[in-house]
């Protein structure tokens, strides 16, 4: 006969017409889960809190308590109660479930709250419970941590609560994603378990050259009884790092995850500003490839790093290796521009344009090849290009077509699109910087004062300190204007800061 | 001769007249009535006469039979007591006969009156006269008239009771149908009445019937009689019925006969929900006597399912060779339950097909219950409160449905487990307050139940004195029905620690009550109040308040009591030594439900409790005794255990 029973339900069925105060403590857990179902969060709060007011030793009771507070978002409540349930009930399976989503939920919160230390104690603790797809949550939990730089915790949360697949699951996944710092905090962890030893290490090593920390050590780089590509990697890794290193053999397929890995990383260093490092590593994406269609970018690399003169010479060197027509007219056409020869570069990257349309970069080198040279009716016409693809939802066009109706002077459009990119992406401190500019040409200086000041205060770059001094200064207070070049010159020694600020002494003097 | 006759005449004038002055100024024998020689607190029997008449027959008794009840009751030993009495017994507030026995008369008839005064005076009883007032205002000699009751205050032998004023009368519930006065709502114009309507009409009846009866008495009616045993809990009555009828009898009244399914209401009874039985026409003294012999309470264990004379049958129950046979509708009463609360109770089923079987368990009347009830469908654990009834336990069945098995239920304060077969019980499950105590109860419905292997035990209260509740071994932990800790000091403020909170909850989970204890120290007498406030705050802290209700302190502080009490704590007394004031000088133990616990190890074990049982029952008294555990017979035991 045991056999045929099984626990179905633990629940009041109480009548719910009745409209006197439940006297029952499984009645206010019913009342509360109807009032979760409708959903009345206020209601539902008030009938679990009486059902723990009139039974406070049962666990149901707090279990209902936890489970409505913790959908009202009070997670710090949420885990008392929980943590209650489970002291009166160690045996109920929900509870340790619940009550790691809830530490994961919790977590997520102080997380977003900027209480970094709270909130890794909180996913620790979560981790160690019986959290449901606790992989995914993981994996979540710790490429956040390491996205934002705490690449130490996010390794130390894997390597206590990753497995070895996961965490050699992980590290495919971050690098072929291209997340750098992710896959940094995975191999770190691998390392720091052993697993998949050397390979790991020298992956590790790998991608802090990517990431521009090159931290070499012989540990690091242990070439041998590696395959093909972990060789290719560790020999990247050591040319870059170290780029007296003798040269090796070139047996590496050109097209290889090392050299996708290396654009991709010159890329976000291109854009995370550090255009040393980001030349270091074109430099060996095009010694490897020279028919890549990043040649702009390695272009303007090397523009920031070397200056023009050196960045026209390397747009020349790729074009003399490329065979690619796209990226041989390209590259001609940059170095033309670079040399001030309007007319050449308009006629290669026409070239360059006609071979591979869809260039929106080397587009917008053409537009302003165009408006050098006065054609504003083909410049408007390459704007029109990029806002038929703007209309396609291709991302990439929008900003350079923010930038072209700049140079054509309508700010009013210019300032529409900034501000939409400001609004997609509000931690760009370009996006915010050209959307102050688009304000100040529209003669609303205050505006772009207000548009720069969050970003002056918590994230400030040397242009956005920049332009902020020079509207101070055109608003006449040279006193707050000398105050910003100097914040700028000291996290950007240029010579247009320097003689910013000194314009702004001069003027300041009585 | 004309001489002669005439003087013969006057001899027999003067014979009559002194007769009838005799008659007159013979003293009428007192009842036997000394409440202050009382000393049980165990409880009282009920038991009401519908009517007396010549003829007797169905519900009624003639004079005769009923003079040998009386005699019989008398010669048993049993005293009867007054409404009054019972109300004090209930509160706590004094002891009665140890076999005291309540005699209602119910319709207020003429009759009765006249038939069951002679035998009451003969055998020194008192009964109480139930009446419903309107009855009293009618033509005829049936009924007793106004002017009969304002006698009632002069007579020894004779209570009133209310039957509310017209509460017995039909009343019109729709269109040419007629329903009861109290449990339906009236059909006026066409129409019901509203719930205000309704409310306003039964207060009113029992406003009235209460005046009239008070008037008549020269004081307030303690009791009131609800007719038909139908206090809103019939299957027609309305669903606000039991609400309206509670309240309109706490208003006016201080008990209240609601139920007629057994004769004992013991000292934890409801005051508002007490029972009487019916006694029957053709019951001789024998069978009275048996009736109220089963429904003594028992605190042993029942270790099988024993004879017929274990059971109260209802409809077509029957105590067969196999077991105990209910067929569809019948019902089995396992005599001596009444008071019973924590227990643990063990029984085979063999159910028919498409039969409901149902135990209850702490069945307090119709509105207070727990429920077991096995169907086709599967197995529900069911409390009722009030008119409601809720699933607390839900066991669902698949493969088929069993239709035999073995169960087991166990009760213990607030908690709840529910086993079958060799299953662990699930559990603890949760019960209100509301069901404390009552009796137990077998049944089935829609067709044929047999009951087999019934083993039904009350557990014994046991205090433990304990620093910890989690260190005592598995075993005390079960037995232990109050954990009393060491917890505070009036010379410090009250601090809830994790500890306090995690082992007070621990013990609470499992039903067990939790009595704190609080040292004196070297605390001034100055500021009680304020360490018992934060004595609620460091509860309230811990989420126990509304559990911990009762603190223990040391006996003789009344300045502390007083505090404690007024933020409605209640007490438990230790006693170590007697207190030259005596136990209870002002009364308030007795009035409010205080505990004592006797420390045996420091004083005369038997003075101690038999003084003690002058002041509260023996189920509000604790005995610590010695290592050996030995303590008089009808106390709780306590025992400590070392720090």
């Amino acid at each position: 006969m045991r056999r045929g029973w099984w626990i179905f339900l633990l629940v009041a069925t109480g009548p719910l017409a009745r409209a006197e105060e439940p006297r029952s403590t499984l009645e206010c857990i019913h009342l509360a889960r109807v009032a979760l179902g409708v959903p009345d969060m206020a209601a539902a709060r008030a009938h679990a809190l009486r059902a723990v007011e009139l039974d406070p030793a049962y666990a149901g009771a707090w279990k209902q308590l936890g489970r409505v507070l913790m959908l009202d978002r009070r997670y710090a409540d949420a885990w008392r109660a929980i943590d209650t349930a489970i002291e009166l009930d160690d045996r109920d399976p929900d509870l340790p479930r619940w009550r790691a989503s809830l530490l994961r939920d919790y977590a997520w919160e102080r997380w977003s709250d900027g209480a970094t230390e709270e909130a890794l104690a909180l996913f620790n603790e979560a981790f160690g419970g019986a959290l449901d797809r606790r992989e995914a949550a993981l994996r979540g939990a710790a490429f956040a941590i390491a996205e934002k730089g705490l690449i130490l915790e996010a390794a130390g949360l894997l390597r206590r609560w990753a497995d070895d697949a996961l965490l050699t699951a992980l590290a495919r996944e971050a690098m072929s994603a291209g997340r750098l710092e992710c896959a940094e905090a995975v191999h770190l962890a691998m390392v720091s378990r052993g697993v998949e030893l050397p390979r790991s290490n020298a992956t590790l090593a790998f991608i802090r050259m990517l990431l521009g920390r090159c931290m070499m050590t012989d540990e690091e780089l242990v070439p041998d009884g590696l395959d093909a590509v972990m060789r290719d990697m560790a020999r990247e890794t050591t040319r870059v790092c170290l780029p007296d290193a003798p040269a090796g053999d070139e047996d590496v397929p050109a097209d290889s995850v090392v050299t996708d890995a290396l654009e991709t990383a010159a890329q976000r260093r291109l854009a995370a500003a550090d255009p040393g490092h980001a030349l270091r590593l074109f430099t060996r994406v095009f010694d490897r490839d020279p028919n890549r269609m990043s040649y702009l970018g390695a272009v303007r690399a090397a523009e920031a790093a070397r200056g023009a003169a050196e960045a026209a010479q390397l747009a020349i060197r790729i074009a003399e290796r490329a065979t690619r027509p796209a990226v041989v007219f390209g590259a001609r056409g940059k170095a033309a521009r670079l040399n001030g020869e309007p007319a050449a570069a308009a006629t290669n990257f026409e070239q360059s344009l006609a071979a591979e349309p869809d260039q929106p970069a080397a587009r917008l080198e053409y537009f302003h090849a165009l408006l050098a040279l006065g054609r504003r009716e083909d410049a408007l016409a390459q704007v029109d290009w990029m806002a038929g693809r703007e209309a396609d939802r291709q991302v990439g066009g929008r900003a350079a077509l923010a930038e072209m109706w700049s140079a054509m002077g309508d700010h009013v459009a210019a300032l529409e699109f900034w501000e939409d990119l400001c609004r997609r992406y509000p931690n760009s401190a370009y996006f915010a910087v050209e959307r102050a500019r688009a304000l100040v040409k529209l003669g609303r200086n205050d505006d772009a004062l207000a548009a720069l000041a969050p970003l002056n205060q918590h994230a400030p770059t040397a242009a956005s300190l920049e332009w902020a001094a020079r509207i101070l200064m055109q608003q006449g207070r040279a006193g707050d204007a000398i105050d910003y070049a100097e914040r700028a010159l000291e996290l950007e020694y240029t010579p247009e800061l320097l003689q910013l600020r000194d314009a702004l002494r001069a003027e300041s003097k009585p | 001769m004309r001489k002669l006759f005439t003087l013969f005449q006057w001899a027999v004038v003067l014979a009559l007249a002194l007769m009838w002055a005799r008659a007159m100024l013979r003293p009428v024998p007192a009842p036997d009535y000394a409440p202050e020689s009382w000393s049980s607190w165990r409880g009282f029997h009920a038991i009401s006469y519908a009517g007396v008449t010549r003829e007797g027959g169905g519900d009624y008794v003639t004079p005769r039979r009923l003079a040998s009840h009386l005699r019989a009751l008398r010669e048993n030993g049993f005293l009867a007591i007054t409404p009054e009495d019972a109300e004090a017994f209930l509160q706590g507030r004094a002891p009665l006969p140890e076999r005291a026995v309540l005699i209602l008369f119910e319709g207020g008839r003429k009759d009765s009156y006249l038939a069951a005064t002679p035998p009451l005076r003969e055998f020194g009883q008192i009964a109480a006269m139930c009446v419903p007032t309107e009855m009293t205002r009618r033509w005829g000699r049936f009924y007793l008239r106004t002017r009969d009751l304002k006698k009632f205050a002069g007579f020894a032998h004779w209570r009133l009771v209310s039957m509310g004023h017209a509460a017995t009368l039909p009343i019109p519930v729709g269109d040419g149908q007629e329903g009861r006065f109290l449990s339906r709502r009236k059909w006026i114009d066409g129409r019901l009445e509203t719930r205000e309507e309704y409310r306003a009409r039964i207060d009113a009846d029992f406003a009235r019937a209460a005046r009239i009866l008070g008037k008549a008495a020269g004081r307030p009616i303690a009791g009131v009689l609800i007719p038909y045993a139908d206090a809103g809990t019939s299957p027609d009555a309305d669903p606000e019925a039991a609400a309206v009828i509670a309240d309109a009898m706490r208003a006016h009244h201080r008990i209240a006969f609601t139920r007629a399914d057994g004769a004992f209401n013991g000292p934890d009874s409801d005051p508002f929900q007490l029972t009487r039985i019916r006694v029957h026409g053709d019951w001789d003294a024998r069978t009275l006597l048996d009736e109220l012999a089963a429904a003594e309470p028992r605190e042993d264990a029942v270790p099988a399912l024993g004879g017929p004379e274990q059971w109260t049958m209802e409809g077509e129950a029957q105590r067969v060779d196999e077991g105990l046979a209910l067929q569809a509708g019948g019902r089995a009463w396992l005599r001596g339950a009444s008071d019973w609360s924590d227990l643990a109770c063990a029984f085979r089923v063999e159910r028919a097909p498409g039969a409901t079987f149902a135990l209850y368990a702490r069945y307090a009347g119709p509105t207070r219950y727990v429920r077991i009830a096995l169907t086709d469908d599967g197995a529900r654990v069911q409390e009722r409160i009030g008119t409601g009834m809720q699933t607390i336990l839900f066991l669902a069945v698949t493969n088929g449905a069993p239709t035999e098995g073995r169960f087991t239920l166990r009760l213990k304060g607030n908690r709840l487990w529910f086993g079958i077969g060799d299953e662990p019980p699930v559990g603890p499950l949760p019960l209100t307050r509301f069901t404390s105590r009552g009796r137990i109860c077998v049944e089935s419905e829609r067709a044929r139940a047999l009951v087999t292997d019934f083993i039904a035990a009350p557990t014994p209260a046991l205090l433990v004195q304990a620093p910890r509740f989690r260190d005592l071994s598995p075993s005390l932990r079960e037995d232990t029905t109050v954990w009393s800790p060491s917890w505070f000091t009036l010379d410090k403020r009250p601090h809830a620690t994790p500890e306090m909170r995690s082992e007070w909850l621990a013990a609470a989970a499992r039903g067990i009550m939790v009595i704190p204890r609080i040292a004196i120290g070297d605390a001034s007498e100055n500021s009680p109040g304020e360490w018992a406030d934060a004595l609620v705050e460091c509860l309230e802290e811990m989420a126990a308040r509304r559990l911990i209700t009762r603190v223990a302190v040391p006996a003789g502080h009344e300045w502390l009591n007083e505090s404690l009490r007024r933020r409605a704590f209640a007490l438990l007394h230790e006693v170590r030594e007697r207190h030259p004031a005596g136990w209870d000088p002002n009364g308030r133990m007795a009035r409010d439900g205080d505990w004592i616990l006797i420390d045996g190890r420091s004083m005369d074990a038997g003075t101690a409790v038999a003084e003690a049982l002058r002041v509260v029952p023996p189920a509000r008294i604790f005995f610590l005794g010695d290592e050996n555990g030995a303590r008089p017979a009808g106390v709780q035991r306590a025992i400590r255990e070392a720090d």
